[in-house]
């Protein structure tokens, strides 16, 4: 019995961890989703794609750096645990679960660090990152 | 990860110790069957199966709550699509509505339909939970369709509901 409520415990655990999914999408959906779109698509040429792009740009230290400095991290109204969680979330949303598995989570800690260091060159710095990582 | 197996392992043999296999398959069968037909509950969700009332060609409809606008309700198209000639800006400010028929906060996305010249039918502006330009995805001063494509012109803003902001 004592190993049934245990089992019990683990789809609780799995259910709490389907929660902090959707709350990560609700935050994705009312910061980010405006600019990125539902399917974090963005706009050629104005709003870089998360598609493919945010796994693989965040599997190198530079691009990870990148991630955590651009101004939808930086100058979120989200704290930044939940800024972490939509990170993680969206790799695994929009890259895939095999590609987001090899990332290591963004954490609270290195999305608070970042703050104080936006980035002001954007573009360029992505078009440097996304060379790099080819 | 190999504490997490090993855990898992102590629990499949200390239950197979204590309970034979068919009554762990009920037990699991009833959850399993319990977890898959929930969402087969008459509920509703999703746009489709939203519970609402009121009239979508005035501002105090519920789902314009944030909008800054002309209606497309009143403009040849409806809530939710661009009157003909006119095209969705792929860029958008989101933000939450409460829907008093089913006492739900719902994530809208205002979408300003592009291509013509202002409607002019049905201006509205409610602004709640809009802020200053600075805040540019929670500003809806903003013309979007200068994001479009072609920096077509604004014609008037639909408003979709794109989740359930029941999370905090």
């Amino acid at each position: 019995m004592r190993a049934l409520v245990l089992i019990v415990a683990l789809f609780a655990s799995a259910a709490a961890q389907a929660d902090d999914a959707r709350l990560a999408r609700q935050n994705y959906q009312l910061q980010c989703m405006g600019c990125h779109g539902e399917a974090g698509a963005g706009l050629e040429g104005r709003v870089p794609s998360l598609r493919g792009t945010l796994a693989k740009i965040s599997s190198a230290p530079q691009g990870r750096d990148y991630v955590l400095r651009v101004p939808g991290v930086t100058q979120s109204m989200l704290s930044a645990a939940e800024v972490a969680a939509v990170l993680n979330w969206a790799l695994y949303e929009f890259s895939g679960t095999d590609a987001a598995r090899r990332i290591k989570p963004f954490t609270a800690a290195e999305v608070a660090q970042s703050r104080s260091r936006p980035l002001v060159e954007v573009g360029p710095v992505r078009a440097q990152v996304l060379r790099e990582t080819e | 990860m190999d504490q997490y197996d090993s855990l898992v392992e102590r629990l499949s043999r200390s239950l197979a110790k204590t309970a034979s296999r068919r009554s762990v398959l009920r037990r699991i069968g009833t959850i399993l069957l319990g977890a898959a037909t929930l969402p087969l509950l008459p509920v509703a969700r999703g746009q489709a199966g939203v519970k609402e009332q009121g009239d979508s060609t005035t501002c105090e409809y519920w789902r314009y709550c944030a909008i800054d606008g002309f209606l497309c309700a009143c403009c040849g198209g409806s809530v939710t699509s661009c009157p003909p000639g006119t095209e969705p800006a792929p860029i958008t400010w989101v933000g939450t509505c409460r829907n008093a028929t089913d006492a739900k906060e719902y994530i809208i996305s205002y979408n300003d339909c592009c291509g013509k010249s202002s409607c002019g039918r049905c201006l509205c502006n409610r602004n709640e939970g809009d802020r200053p330009l600075y805040r540019p995805n929670l500003a809806n001063d903003y013309n979007w369709c200068v994001g479009s494509k072609s920096n077509i012109p604004y014609h008037c803003t639909v408003s979709r509901i794109v989740g359930v902001a029941d999370k905090k």
